[in-house]
């Protein structure tokens, strides 16, 4: 019984990390799709590039990943406004897809350019805290996780103020909301964009280093994170970051009680499934606003 | 023909239709006027089945239409056009009214058929020598001709027409109000048009139907309407006015 | 009416009969065809007959995706679901009773169209990226229930070797041919769609779904049936290619690879139109084979070339190759 309970908080530590993690990667994405109304499929291969930024930063000059942040969180915010300038602002009158497909392209480029750089092997990072779990009363914590949930957590809180307390912030919330009011009212409308997308694809950049900490990778693995971020985001609701944030979580959550309790190998079926229903049943999101 | 009791459409906290009662009969052509934001494009899109009202019914010669999908009231003969053009885009002008012509009525199923019968439509309202130019030629005044032939096209008994003027030169509407008292004197159709004009509605409706903030506030001959104080306030006040200043 | 028109459609009349039409290209089409019919009977190097089946062989995943992402507007990028669904049903009718791949194409064929009808009762109402980012997810349900299924061979894969009585040369021969029926079976069920009131239907609710609503285009439904003939024939194509591969497993037939090749295919080509697919593949798949063979080496380097063609279609280009040639090339060449 005592085994059971301990196993139990064993589980929730894990899904409230895992969880936190998720928020990461989701919170670019939301900010994106919120402001400029388009989901960037480009978004889990920035955050793989990210990852293996990281690696070479780590495998090459020993760099901690952490430390990797100073150069790659500036580095990819100029990425994200090239991006935005050459892919997603020429497009902002023709069909919807057509940006989709835009920056699908880019992720068909960027996850070879990954694989002739990289090769299509399995990686993983492994800093001296890698292995390390301390013992926290009945619960065994991993440092690397817990490390990357903090960073995630920062993250996250960080673009959350700084979209609630600064002008900036204000100014690109009103261009989410309703982009001609925010025109009247004297915003460049388009600043706010090139700023969010800047913004959402270093928030990428982090997310790749947080999850090389605990994730092996591959080039093709970015599909799958951008599409768990994406159901994170339609479940927190577009654009609404302490909804993704809270989505995260219960997705974190359930998927650790899943593969706990019922069964380990159904876990991802699950969570695809999950995203249809949801797609289904609330595009608007469990309790966000419909963007 | 088109009887409504209750209408009632809302979205959120905002009630955009408010328990609207409405009667159209066979054979009239009844204006649908209000200031902007009173709900005469929801109440369209209430009839013609792209919003489902949250209470009320809605009858068209015995059918109800609440939970009916547009393209079926469309098969029961109702018929719109909206206030934005919307062509298809990558079809030639006798291409879309074909596909009116294929779908919207029962009889011609073979693509050859329904061009031939397209252009006879595009004739008949003016539209003949464009038929086939892609829509992206067309001027304003010849896409709502199109709009228009397209929605004939589907053989309707009342068509729905949202601001099928607005945007038009005078002597385009001139035209164009001609051409809707031809439709019904010829086509015997019934029609129900939402306009801001109001030398239009005066000219050719014979009722209106008057709505505010989403409630209906008068119904009647345009003449007698025009004088309720209500409807002076909420909207003739200032249009009526500025609507006589204007030429044409 | 002052206006003069800017682009005049070919007249009707003309345009009834694909092949009647003046013009160029439609003997040209004749001429490629015979030749590609009598192509291996001379017995060429293995290695061309391969690269030619690839090529129709993409060349129909593009057709059939374009029944739905190009006529219909939905773009999927999934379409390797029904490719893989196709392929498992040969694969598990071969396990079990023995059926040779062009028996099997058919049931094939049906069980991935019968299910995309089913699933796409409920996406088909998404619309856009919804849509798009829906299908993605489907093909992984669907690669992640195979994979997990005992039945269905789980993650180890079905072997499918030894169902058909041919050797060596015959066995290329017979998959080139079976490959170029398919393409034309499907690229004929398209020309006939183009012209048909469905294809009308389809081509309106792609310009603009609400106007089509609006005229009694029954949307649902059609979208329904696009849907599944799209399915069908991605379906079958994986019945033969499972024979050819001789080994069905998920990561091999459900790989997001062969969506990729579908959409960028038909988009480079030219999306909605009837040859887009077709120049699209052939063009590709030989862009393919030069890189690969190429100094530049190997992986990677085709699909950046892919990535980056997309783009350019999408940026400059919507209508494609088919589209670009409509604009520039002089009358009897103009593609329809």
């Amino acid at each position: 019984m005592e085994d059971a309970g301990r196993q139990l908080l064993q589980t929730l530590v894990s899904g409230l990390l895992l969880g936190g993690v998720y928020a990461l990667p989701a919170v670019g994405l939301s900010l994106i799709w919120g402001v400029m109304k388009v989901v960037n499929i480009a978004h889990g291969v920035l955050a793989l590039l990210g990852s293996y930024l990281a690696l070479t930063a780590f495998q090459g000059l020993g760099l901690d990943p952490l430390v990797a942040l100073v150069a790659v969180v500036p580095a990819f915010f100029v990425l994200g406004l090239l991006l935005q300038r050459a892919l997603v602002q020429p497009l902002e009158q023709a069909p919807e897809m057509s940006t989709l497909l835009a920056l699908f392209g880019a992720t068909i480029i960027l996850e070879n350019l990954i694989q002739r750089v990289w090769t299509a092997d399995f990686r993983a990072l492994s800093p001296w805290y890698a292995g390390v779990a301390v013992e926290l009363g009945p619960v065994n914590l991993s440092i690397a996780r817990a490390l990357t949930c903090v960073l995630s957590l920062a993250a996250v809180l960080l673009l959350d103020q700084f979209l609630r307390r600064t002008y900036l912030g204000k100014a690109i919330r009103a261009t989410a909301q309703n982009r001609a009011a925010a025109r009247l009212m004297g915003i460049n409308t388009g600043h706010m964009a090139l700023l969010a997308f800047g913004i959402g694809t270093a928030l990428a950049g982090i997310a790749g280093v947080a999850l090389s900490l605990i994730y092996s990778f591959y080039p093709t693995v970015h599909i799958f994170w951008v599409v768990k971020a994406f159901l994170i985001v339609v479940l927190g609701g577009v654009g609404n970051i302490r909804g993704t944030l809270v989505a995260a979580l219960l997705l974190g959550l359930a998927e650790s009680l899943f593969g706990a309790f019922l069964s380990f190998r159904w876990v991802d079926f699950s969570v695809y499934v999950l995203l249809l229903l949801i797609l289904l049943v609330r595009p608007q999101g469990l309790y966000g606003r419909y963007a | 023909m088109l009887e409504g009791s209750g209408v009632t459409k809302r979205f959120g906290g905002l009630v955009a239709v408010d328990a609207v009662d409405l009667v159209v009969h066979e054979g009239e052509i009844v204006g649908l006027i209000g200031p902007n934001g009173s709900g005469k494009t929801t109440l369209f899109n209430c009839i013609a089945g792209y919003y489902r009202p949250d209470a009320g019914r809605l009858t068209f010669r015995g059918h109800s239409l609440v939970g009916r999908p547009p393209d079926a009231i469309c098969r029961l003969g109702i018929a719109r056009t909206f206030q934005l053009t919307r062509a298809f885009a990558d079809l030639s002008v006798a291409q879309n009214v074909a596909v009116g012509v294929l779908y919207g009525r029962a009889g011609i199923n073979r693509v050859g058929p329904a061009l031939a019968e397209a252009r006879r439509l595009l004739d008949y309202v003016g539209l003949g020598a464009m038929a086939d130019v892609r829509v992206g030629a067309l001027t304003l005044a010849q896409r709502k001709r199109l709009e228009l032939a397209r929605a004939l096209a589907t053989r309707p008994r009342l068509l729905l027409l949202d601001e099928s003027l607005a945007g038009l030169n005078p002597a385009e509407i001139a035209a164009a109000v001609e051409l809707l008292r031809r439709l019904r004197t010829e086509l015997g159709l019934t029609l129900l048009i939402v306009e801001h004009l109001m030398q239009v509605i005066m000219g050719l409706c014979d009722r209106v139907l008057v709505l505010d903030a989403g409630r209906k506030i008068a119904d009647g001959p345009p003449e007698a309407v025009a004088q309720e104080p209500a409807v002076r306030q909420a909207y003739l006040g200032t249009r009526a006015v500025r609507a006589a200043r204007e030429p044409g | 009416m002052a206006d003069t028109p800017k682009e005049l459609s070919p007249p009707v009349t003309a345009r009834r009969w694909a092949l009647g039409r003046p013009g160029v290209l439609p003997l040209l089409g004749l001429v490629a065809l015979a030749a590609l019919a009598v192509f291996p009977l001379v017995e060429p190097p293995i290695f061309y007959l391969r690269l030619l089946a690839t090529v129709f062989l993409f060349a129909t995943l593009a057709q059939s995706w374009n029944i739905l992402g190009g006529y219909t507007g939905y773009v999927s990028f999934g379409h390797v679901t029904f490719f893989g669904l196709g392929a498992y049903t040969a694969a598990l009718l071969f396990r079990e009773l023995g059926w040779p791949p062009y028996v099997a194409a058919v049931p094939a064929g049906l069980v991935a169209g019968l299910f995309a009808v089913v699933v796409g009762y409920p996406t088909l109402r998404l619309r856009g990226p919804y849509f798009g980012i829906a299908t993605l997810a489907l093909s992984f349900v669907v690669q992640l229930a195979i994979a997990n299924v005992p039945w269905t061979g789980a993650g180890e894969g079905i072997v499918v070797r030894g169902g058909l009585p041919f050797r060596r040369l015959a066995l290329e021969q017979f998959f080139y041919y079976a490959y170029l029926a398919l393409l034309l079976l499907t690229t004929l069920a398209v020309g006939v769609l183009e012209r048909s009131k469905l294809g009308y239907g389809l081509q309106a609710i792609r310009d603009d779904e609400d106007a089509a609503l609006s005229v009694g285009v029954p949307a649902t439904r059609l979208k329904l049936l696009a849907f599944g003939l799209s399915s069908f024939f991605a379906g079958a194509a994986g019945c033969f290619y499972v024979h050819q591969a001789s080994f069905a497993s998920p990561p091999d037939v459900f790989t997001l690879g062969i969506s990729i090749k579908a959409l960028v295919y038909a988009m480079v080509g030219g999306a909605g139109t009837l040859l887009g697919p077709l120049v699209g593949a052939a063009l590709m798949e030989l862009v393919n084979m030069a890189l690969t063979t190429s100094p530049l080496g190997t992986y990677g380097i085709d699909r950046i070339v892919f990535g980056a063609l997309l783009i350019i279609v999408v940026l400059a280009a919507p209508g494609g190759i088919v589209g670009l040639a409509r604009r520039r090339l002089p009358g009897p060449w103009r593609p329809r």
